[in-house]
């Protein structure tokens, strides 16, 4: 793990490339979308396929990106991240789809089969706040990360992180600072769409 | 630490997810993040590949507006891809949340020990294990059977430098030679050989100023072939702690 402690880069980069994509989304630039498409549509599908199943997944998907390129209007980078925003919609259309796979269910369940068993909204709300940190922590460079997840998985001071790492004082703060906005920009475009 | 610092108060939300009557939202959100960051397992970060037709089909959908495929070169929009899994590890095994650590078990067999949860941890740890040599020298007297290269883990003390591990074979008596250098920690390092297979695995027994570290004769190290190295609080159980500072696999 080479570090050094003197770089003086930037530790916001890869949230820079972020905003612009957000920018150029809510002017409804060409492109945006399948610039938020490919950043995004992983996260999307993935958490479609962990809340209502492979087969609904895809569609959920594709709902979720057309959906919000019709109401790019509606969002505001300022209320939270693309990110966010778009596992927002996917939440509502994951929760639609359960509502009706439930009334299905509960037809299955009188005829005498067995019901599937479908992730009640408290886990869905978990499995998307879950990807949306993961995909947070990812855009981290490794560095600020590691010193990140001491803030999370640790229970040293600023202090002790500063001296564990080598790094200023100043400089752990502002990056554990600087990450916790960025992830908590993440679960405000959650919210917006709450 | 004192509440008033606002830096000391947004890591201390980041690590209890409990709300409290004066959190600002920000505060509040903030100990969203820290749940959800402790919460975190492999299936988090391992994303779904995304369908070649889908785009194609959301394009049709989404109608004016919405073209130029993804991954079109030059004059497309320079938008980040996805953090890739290499980049979403951060060429590291994915997290092994220490807070998540599954109960710690009272002491099982002396030996061989049983740890279902190390599976995904470890088959994690293939990522990062460097490249290892094979080769029989002479050293110290001793015959070297198998080497490893042990690289650090996300859950180790930052700090913490890549080691090279030898099994050498000294007058008939076989022993790891390890030399760590490992910053301190609130507990202390223990050395492992655990099995492919994530079921056992032998203690070595605490970090050793002199690095070497005997293996009892009727381990097999060709199946205990990974050498772990764990930060073990000093709580009296003797069965690993879940957290691994180092890790790499014998050849």
């Amino acid at each position: 793990m080479g570090r050094d402690p003197n770089q003086t880069e930037p530790d916001d980069e890869p949230s820079i490339a972020d905003i612009q994509l957000e920018r150029a989304f809510a002017k409804g630039a060409d492109d945006a979308l399948a610039a938020a498409y490919r950043r995004y549509a992983r996260m999307v599908l993935t958490f479609a396929r962990r809340t209502v199943g492979p087969e609904a997944a895809e569609e959920v998907t594709q709902d979720v990106f057309v959906a919000a390129w019709r109401s790019r209007d509606n969002f505001d980078p300022d209320r939270g991240s693309l990110g966010g925003w778009l596992t927002g919609i996917a939440r509502h259309k994951v929760t639609d789809a359960l509502r009706r796979s439930q009334r299905v269910d509960a037809r299955v369940e009188r005829a005498g089969a067995y019901a599937d068993r479908s992730p009640r909204a408290p886990e869905v709300d978990q499995v998307a706040e879950r990807l949306l940190v993961a995909d947070g922590l990812a855009t981290l460079r490794p560095d600020v990360r590691e010193v990140v997840e001491m803030a999370f998985y640790s229970d040293l001071t600023h202090e002790q992180i500063a001296e564990a790492t080598g790094r200023p004082l100043g400089t752990v703060k502002s990056q554990i600072r600087r990450s916790l906005g960025t992830l908590r920009r993440h679960l405000e475009g959650l919210d917006v769409t709450a | 630490m004192s509440p008033r610092d606002p830096d000391e108060a947004e890591l201390a939300a980041a690590r209890t997810s409990q709300p409290q009557p004066d959190d600002t939202p920000d505060i509040a959100l903030t100990r969203r993040v820290g749940a959800a960051a402790r919460a975190l397992s492999d299936d988090d970060l391992r994303l779904d590949d995304l369908p070649s037709a889908l785009w194609d089909r959301i394009e049709a959908a989404a109608g004016p507006g919405a073209t130029a495929a993804p991954g079109a070169g030059a004059g497309s929009m320079a938008a980040p891809a996805a953090p890739s899994q290499g980049e979403r590890t951060g060429g590291h095994a994915p997290v092994v949340p220490i807070g998540d650590a599954p109960a710690r078990r009272r002491p099982g067999p002396p030996v061989r020990r049983r740890t279902a949860w190390l599976a995904g941890a470890v088959a994690a740890a293939v990522l990062v294990l460097a490249g290892t040599v094979a080769l029989v020298s002479r050293d110290d007297g001793g015959t070297t059977l198998a080497q490893a290269q042990l690289e650090p883990l996300p859950s180790a003390v930052p700090g913490t430098e890549s080691a090279a591990a030898t099994v050498v074979e000294r007058d008939g008596v076989r022993e790891l030679d390890l030399s760590l250098d490992v910053p301190a920690t609130a507990g202390f390092y223990e050395v492992w050989l655990i099995d492919e297979d994530i079921e056992g695995m032998v203690s070595l027994g605490p970090a050793r100023a002199d690095g070497r570290y005997q293996i009892p004769p009727d381990v097999d190290v060709g199946a205990f072939p990974v050498v772990d190295v764990s930060i073990e609080p000093p709580d009296g159980v003797p069965t690993h702690s879940g957290v691994s500072a180092l890790r790499g696999t014998l050849t």
